[in-house]
């Protein structure tokens, strides 16, 4: 396991959080992902946590998979440059090769100064700023469910 | 001045990097805001690039990709390829900005930081990963608006200017690495 996610894991098990579940991907850079969901009126949205031997720690949430569409990727478009002006922390975009919409938040740190209360901080303020957007989201993808998130991978 | 600003300071001190930047602060912000101004060249055009740290944790390297007012379609062009360009530098976000009729293309990148902030990683930040994103990447940009056939007369000024410094850009390639003083 890589250094940064040995300091993480360490973290939620000092503040008893239980809310994530371990993978260790088994690449040259020792990637583990910590996964987890947020709860929206729309169904479950998958985050996760990648931490890795670089300098980079990813926070990803797969807000929609494979949602868009010739009819509703200007409306997406529109809608995530609006947001990504907006918030500092993080971007939303499109991933042409699923056709899926990604929210990522990344931090660069070296290992010695990884924080992984920062980490955890910057999920708690990207979840709880999701059930505000989730009525316009799925207006900007014209879906009244989100896919499901089971089979989802980060 | 607010500790991070403190602490990139004195880092741009001791490589003696100060000619790069030139500090300014925010004054009467809650935040204690600093920004420390510079400016980066490609093919004789000058971007101006800002490194802005404050009390919170969100500090941030902000460049000012291009300006003016684009038509619908060069928006449209504009949108598409500035996602293609998120989804494949995963720590840059470019975006469209409108303020008072004006439009900005700019790029972050994030500076966050808890209780530790090191300045050599933000100025490994802009030197070893935004410099060479502008020399190589960000040139799609003006050819994705390039591209749009402009045909509406009300807004060929804008347009115009927009691709004049297109071309300028795209004609003159130069492969030094100076920064202009602040």
């Amino acid at each position: 396991m890589n250094e940064k996610a040995r300091v993480f894991e360490q973290f939620l098990v000092d503040e008893k959080l239980t809310c994530f579940e371990k993978r260790e991907v088994g690449d040259e850079d020792h990637t583990v992902v910590f996964r987890s969901y947020v709860q929206t009126e729309l169904g479950d949205i998958p985050v996760f946590l990648l931490l890795d031997d670089t300098i980079y720690a990813t926070i990803r949430l797969l807000i929609g998979a494979g949602v868009v569409t010739k009819e509703n990727r200007q409306d997406i478009l529109t809608f995530i440059n609006r947001e990504n002006s907006t918030y500092k922390s993080f971007k939303y975009y499109i991933e042409e090769d699923d056709d899926s919409v990604y929210l990522d938040c990344i931090n660069q740190s070296a290992n010695s100064n990884f924080d992984p209360r920062l980490l955890y901080v910057l999920m708690t303020q990207i979840v709880e700023y999701i059930p505000g957007k989730i009525q316009t989201i799925g207006e900007v993808f014209r879906v009244e469910q989100l896919p499901p998130p089971e089979h989802a991978h980060e | 001045m607010n500790k991070k600003a403190e602490l990139f300071q004195q880092f741009i001190e001791e490589n003696e990097l100060t000619n790069l930047f030139t500090l300014r602060e925010i004054e009467n912000d809650p935040y204690n805001t600093v920004v420390f101004d510079a400016t980066v060249e490609y093919n004789d055009i000058v971007f101006p690039l800002f490194v802005v740290l404050d009390d919170t944790p969100f500090g941030f390297v902000r460049l000012e990709i291009a300006g003016g007012r684009f038509t619908p379609e060069q928006r449209k062009a504009t949108l598409d390829v500035l996602n293609q360009l998120n989804s494949e530098f995963k720590c840059f976000k470019h975006y469209l900005m409108e303020e008072d009729g004006y439009e900005a293309i700019l790029l972050d990148v994030s500076v966050l930081s808890g209780e530790t902030f090191d300045p050599a990683l933000v100025a490994y930040t802009i030197f070893e990963v935004l410099y060479p994103h502008t020399q190589k990447d960000l040139t799609r940009i003006i050819a994705a608006v390039e591209s749009v056939k402009v045909e509406s007369p009300a807004e060929d000024v804008a347009t115009e200017k927009t691709t004049e410094e297109a071309s300028k850009k795209a004609s003159k390639p130069r492969k030094t690495t100076k920064s202009k003083k602040g």
